[in-house]
């Protein structure tokens, strides 16, 4: 036999030869020093490449399981363009066979084209679908980002209307898996740099720190940087497609994601993407030459006890992966006085029940301080109606928060403590002014700012559950506006545990699991 | 038992993913080899599970294609991932269900450029940022650890797959991956049997100058 060429070697370690071949070849390495040497480093790389496909092995099962809880929860869309054709051919032709006086042809093409036309807008926004699952994730892969910000807010009162634009400039700087933000405005001056576990804000030359466990930072400052880091987290098709757009001469393709997915409001019950009569929605414009986003709106409207909040913001002339400044993102040498430092209790399950008991407990202390400034004031009207002005300030008409939606509850609660302390000073110098007719009241509790922190704190813990079930896909509801405390027959909220169970709070903050499908009286 | 292809798309869209299930559950049961095909048409009527079937056979195969392209062990996990969810969004696309591992491939070429077009931007605005003075962005995790491929031979395994033809690079990684089993990788780089073995000697043949040539080498 002659010698067999390093291929036929390399072949042989593979099994890819028969059976015959094989053997003669082996019976001839034992018998040829140069060919047996081929033979050793033959299998010394095949040994090689199979240790290599081994050891991709590893963590298979756990990479399994984190796809597939990853993927969309509908199928594959299927793709019609193909059948659309073919199917619009068809329907062509018969339509064309009809006899032409017939009334049922113009009817027919009527018809047909409504559908073609149905059946384009589906096609388009499945395949532009994939355009928006690109943009983020360029987004998610980029390093730096600077863009123009433009916010509009108007707060409408019953007895006018206060708006405000303000313009600065938002830059990312991302590093392994954090981003800092830098918020950078002219009029009027101020600087607002984000990290993970800090917020540091400068004005008049001085700054203020916003210290907050990780995790919990966004619920006590709200902002683009947590509005775009929802959207990296977001399912992965949008809402809906909103078409095409020229901005400046490139074009873009739009898609709007509900704004209660965004951690904007609440999760509607009613089966709409509206929470509360409000509109929020961001929607984000695609530019077709580099796949990124080129425009994005935010826009929120807020219905409040005293009115209407909106704003609208708009990131536009957006930059991907430019050079900039790491220095500006690291935190200023030399802070101010002021630094805020929060505790912010995990977002578990126990967390939202006591969260939501802290609202209750303030809740009851307030009523307290209100029934007896009505009682006090039985016989001033005037006086009656600040009261009740001051009940609707304080959601007192609700003793569980209205809402759970973590950019309301914060201001909510802070509005309240306010207000309840601002009660109790008025009540400290009327007893002071009227000593004599004083009556020692020891159920009045008084409020100092670590208290009110630290309900805050609690309260903040229930919306961070409330916001990771809805994260979760888990569906929760809340119906904290329509229970009182104490109702154990009423749901207070609900969300799914599994396919096939719900969890229940009740309005004893009890819990129970149910099985889905049951029948449950909603309030 | 009814055979999946029996059902006309006029039926039921319950009817069809609960049967197809059935279908493949109790195949499975009866250690019976079901196509890709088989499995693609059932994940398109719905059955998830029959995602994680392909995936199951083909992860490693893709796993270790974006090894061979990116170099990063941690990265090719990652890439996997993602190949196989653009897959399963665009699977209604796949015109030919029987060629899911060749398309699923193409996915996978796609992701890696992508992957290393990114880091070529990232070197980009590092040499931008530091020739005037400024800090380019942080380096991620993954760079300042030290390289997972903790085997100095799977990290010159991997140089060498990567200087392949893509063609080359494919067939062999197709064949160690998939089990040394020349018909699926023939399925894979949709070849006849005598041209799968031209590639893969070809690939071992280049394999060996390059990993012979670095052994030589100080």
């Amino acid at each position: 036999m002659t010698c067999p060429d390093s291929d036929r070697w390399n072949l042989l370690t593979m099994n890819l030869l028969d059976e015959q071949d094989a053997a003669a070849m082996l019976v001839h390495a034992g018998q040829c020093a140069s060919c047996q040497s081929r033979l050793i480093g033959a299998r010394a790389d095949h040994a090689l490449l199979t240790r290599f496909a081994a050891s991709l092995d590893r963590g298979h099962e756990a990479l399994r399981e984190r796809l597939m809880s990853d993927l969309p929860a509908a199928p594959p869309a299927p793709a019609h363009r193909g059948a659309l054709l073919r199917a619009g051919r068809r329907m062509g032709d018969w339509i064309m066979s009809l006899n032409p006086r017939s009334p049922w042809r113009a009817a027919a093409g009527i018809a047909a084209a409504a559908c073609l036309v149905f059946a384009i807008v589906a096609v388009v926004s499945d395949g532009s679908n994939a355009a928006f699952a690109r943009a983020v994730e360029g987004f998610r892969l980029a390093r730096t980002m600077a863009c123009n910000m433009t916010t509009h807010i108007s707060l409408e009162l019953p007895e006018k209307v206060d708006e405000q634009t303000v313009r600065s400039r938002l830059s990312m700087y991302a590093g392994g898996d954090t981003r800092a933000w830098l918020i950078e405005q002219s009029e009027p001056p101020m600087r607002q740099l984000t990290l993970p576990d800090a917020v540091y804000i400068t004005e008049g030359g001085k700054t203020r720190v916003l210290q907050v466990k990780p995790g919990a930072r966004g619920e006590i400052v709200e902002g683009p940087d947590q509005w775009l880091g929802q959207l990296l987290t977001v399912a992965r098709q949008p809402d809906r497609a909103l078409g095409e757009r020229t901005i400046g001469n490139r074009k873009a393709d739009g898609f709007e994601i509900a704004g209660w997915r965004m951690g904007l409001g609440d999760r509607p019950t009613d089966g709409s993407n509206a929470t509360h009569g409000e509109s929020s929605w961001l929607r984000v414009w695609v530019a077709r030459d580099n796949q990124l986003p080129a425009l994005i709106e935010i826009e929120r409207a807020t219905k409040w006890n005293f009115g209407w909040s909106r704003s609208r913001v708009a990131m536009d002339d957006i930059r991907w992966d430019i050079p900039l400044d790491a220095n500006a993102f690291q935190p200023p040498e030399e802070t101010g006085d002021e630094t805020v430092t929060t505790e912010v209790p995990a977002a578990t399950e126990e967390a939202l029940i006591d969260g939501l008991r802290a609202y209750a407990d303030q809740s009851a202390q307030i009523e307290a301080l209100l029934q007896e400034a009505t009682a006090r004031a039985a016989d001033d009207p005037e006086r009656l109606q600040q009261i009740e002005q001051v009940r609707g300030i304080l959601y007192a008409d609700s003793a569980y928060p209205p809402r759970l939606d973590p950019t309301w509850l914060p201001t909510a609660v802070a509005s309240r403590a306010a207000g309840l302390a601002a009660v109790q000073r008025l009540k400290a110098r009327r007893d002071a002014a009227a000593a004599e007719d004083a009556t020692t009241d020891q159920a009045t509790p008084t409020l100092d700012a670590a208290a009110h922190e630290q309900t805050a704190a609690r309260v903040f813990a229930a919306s961070s559950y409330y916001r990771k079930l809805l994260m979760e896909h888990r569906a929760p509801e809340y119906f904290g506006a329509k229970v009182k405390p104490g109702d154990k027959s009423a749901v207070l909220m609900r969300w799914m545990l599994d396919e096939s169970t719900i969890r229940i709070i009740r309005g004893d903050l009890s819990v129970e699991d149910v099985t889905a499908g049951a029948n449950m009286l909603l309030p | 038992m009814p055979e999946s292809a029996n059902f006309s798309v006029d039926d039921s869209a319950h009817f069809v993913t609960t049967s197809t299930a059935a279908c493949n559950t109790a195949a499975r049961g009866a250690d019976v080899a079901i196509s890709d095909e088989t499995l693609v048409r059932g994940v398109l009527n719905g059955d998830r599970e029959a995602f994680a079937e392909l995936y199951d056979r083909r992860a490693r195969l893709i796993r270790g294609l974006c090894l061979a392209m990116t170099r990063d062990a941690d990265a090719a996990a990652d890439l996997c991932q993602e190949v196989f969810l653009r897959a399963y969004q665009r699977l209604g696309s796949l015109r030919e269900p029987a060629r899911f591992i060749a398309w699923l491939a193409g996915i996978a070429k796609q992701v890696c450029r992508e992957w290393l077009r990114s880091r070529a931007r990232d070197r980009r605005c590092a040499v931008a940022t530091a020739g005037s003075g400024e800090v380019g962005p942080a380096a991620t995790e993954r760079e300042r650890d030290d390289n997972p491929v903790r085997n100095e031979q799977h990290a010159r395994l991997h140089a060498a797959l990567a200087d392949l033809p893509s063609n080359e690079r494919l067939a062999l990684l197709a064949f160690y991956l998939q089990g040394m089993d020349a018909d699926e990788a023939r399925r894979v780089v949709g070849l006849s049997r005598s041209g799968l073995y031209r590639l893969l000697a070809s690939a071992r043949r280049r394999l060996g100058r390059k990993l012979q040539r670095e052994e030589v080498m100080p």
